[in-house]
């Protein structure tokens, strides 16, 4: 363990040099600081951060993990040759890259947010927020990683992690509104209810809108799921899903690093 | 018991067998070459030792251990890899820190000794990626002999040196030689290999074609120098 202590500070001392995430944390505040300003109803906050948490939370995650782990490469060789596990080396920079890209998220997000929300007594809505924002982050990390370490050629990796990006942040949704078009005549429930465990960007949209209940807001797969679950045991079903998303590729990443040559 | 054994080793990446079943013993004490052209298998083989390459087949072992089974035994490992690769942000005394930690010693008389030799006090404070290749050069060097390991793995450890450091880091090389440590390196500098090696393994193509002291390749050969040796034993084998 000290070991992997000792990484990770080497690993935290230098992201907090990386000026990009500097920037990232800089544009969530002037978002969530923006948006609290202009409307009274923090909910209706909540409801539009959703929207760029979505889709720049897995975005900055992903590329700045999967940059990161292909610029440390070097380095991973020269640690290697030191007496330190991979595993050590695996986990130093996971903890460490996930620790930083998650607490940027959060702070950002959070500190133009905390006095609103206290004060409107929905520090529990905002929590549930950035814990599912902050999974989300994991999730994108975890699949970063898992590619980086597949994928020795750093373009065909970041291409593969582009795809699968645009796919569930993007296509996915595309594919659940086909499906339902193409056969409206049937019942679907069911189908929709797979399909959405099939992207966590669903989930963990799913998992802020059924916390704040707000029904013209859930979409097809809010509706099955509050009409299949209600909104608890909705929310604690997607919980799972995410932290199947979650282990799932980062077991296999850990894995493939463990076998893979340097 | 010998410091490494290499039995049957190979090495296969993706369609290419890059190692076709090398066997090697290396004892304390000797300086050992491992030579051959672009392509033949040099760094693969000192990574499989390292254990950065897992082998394909066969089995390593580092001072009775199987390499594919521990971490522990890079220990008694000091590595210079043909490239020098550190992270940007870090301060050449702060890397130095972090080895030490790892390696859960800190031999200060000898760091003392060995950035002095090597003349890098002035660019302790300096960042890794302010510094010239051969500057990180030398920072490799004092991180693979500071710990006075019983295994120095030098891949191509005189590129990017200056004269004045070469000379030291082949002093540094004779000295370990003379304290009964293995030293295995590759170079394309035939001239530092007539100086420091005592035994030469050539590869070709993945696999061991000589394997013996400076002395019986050149008598074997007929010619006077290891690089005119090594040439025809080349030419002899494309034939």
């Amino acid at each position: 363990m000290f070991k992997v202590y000792k990484l990770f500070l080497t690993d935290i001392k230098h992201l907090f040099k990386v000026k990009v995430l500097w920037l990232y944390m800089a544009l969530l505040l002037i978002s969530s600081a923006g948006l609290s300003y202009l409307s009274d109803d923090p909910g209706k906050v909540l409801l539009s951060l959703l929207n760029i948490s979505l889709v720049v939370v897995p975005l900055f995650s992903a590329f700045f993990s999967i940059s990161y782990l292909y610029d440390s490469r070097s380095f991973i060789e020269l640690l290697l040759s030191q007496p330190v596990g991979r595993g050590h080396i695996f986990w130093a920079k996971f903890l460490s890259v996930s620790a930083v890209v998650v607490g940027f998220f959060a702070v950002g997000i959070a500190l133009p947010l905390i006095r609103p929300f206290w004060e409107s007594e929905l520090l529990g809505e905002l929590f549930m927020f950035l814990i599912s924002g902050s999974l989300l982050g994991l999730i994108f990390i975890a699949v970063a990683f898992l590619i980086g370490v597949a994928f020795e050629d750093r373009v065909k990796g970041i291409s593969l992690l582009l795809v699968v990006w645009l796919y569930l942040s993007l296509l996915h949704d595309g594919l659940i509104l086909l499906v339902i078009y193409l056969f409206r005549d049937y019942p679907l429930e069911k189908t929709v209810l797979v399909l959405s465990f099939l992207s966590p960007v669903d989930l963990a949209r799913l998992v802020v809108v059924l916390n704040l209940d707000i029904g013209a807001l859930m979409g097809v797969s809010g509706a099955v799921f509050k009409a299949f679950f209600g909104s608890s045991i909705g929310i604690v079903l997607s919980f799972c899903a995410l932290m199947v998303w979650f282990f799932v590729p980062l077991l296999i990443a850990l894995y493939l690093f463990g076998r893979r040559d340097f | 018991m010998a410091l490494i054994e290499v039995v049957n080793l190979k090495k296969r990446y993706k369609k290419n067998l890059v190692l076709k079943g090398v066997n090697l013993t290396i004892d304390g004490g000797e300086v050992v070459a491992v030579l051959g052209p672009n392509a033949s298998g040099k760094t693969t083989l000192l990574k499989s030792i390292l254990g950065l390459v897992v082998p394909t087949e066969g089995e390593i072992r580092v001072k009775g251990v199987k390499v594919t089974e521990s971490f522990e035994y890079r220990k008694f490992v000091g590595y210079m890899p043909q490239e020098p690769k550190f992270p940007e942000n870090v301060r050449v005394k702060d890397l130095i820190d972090l080895i030490c930690d790892l390696r859960e010693e800190r031999p200060e008389e000898n760091l003392k000794r060995l950035i002095n030799s090597f003349s890098l006090e002035p660019h302790m404070d300096k960042l890794l990626k302010n510094l010239s290749g051969g500057t990180k050069q030398k920072v490799n060097a004092v991180l693979a002999f500071a710990f006075e390991p019983d295994i120095l793995i030098l891949d191509e450890p005189t590129a990017g040196l200056d004269p004045l450091s070469t000379t030291r880091l082949k002093d540094e090389i004779l000295r370990s030689k003379e304290k009964g440590k293995a030293v295995i390196l590759t170079s394309h500098v035939m001239s530092d290999v007539e100086e420091v090696a005592d035994r030469i393994v050539f590869l070709i193509e993945g696999t061991v074609k000589v394997d013996g002291s400076v002395e019986e390749i050149k008598e074997r050969t007929g010619e006077k120098t290891v690089e005119r040796a090594l040439a025809k034993i080349l030419e002899e084998s494309l034939v």
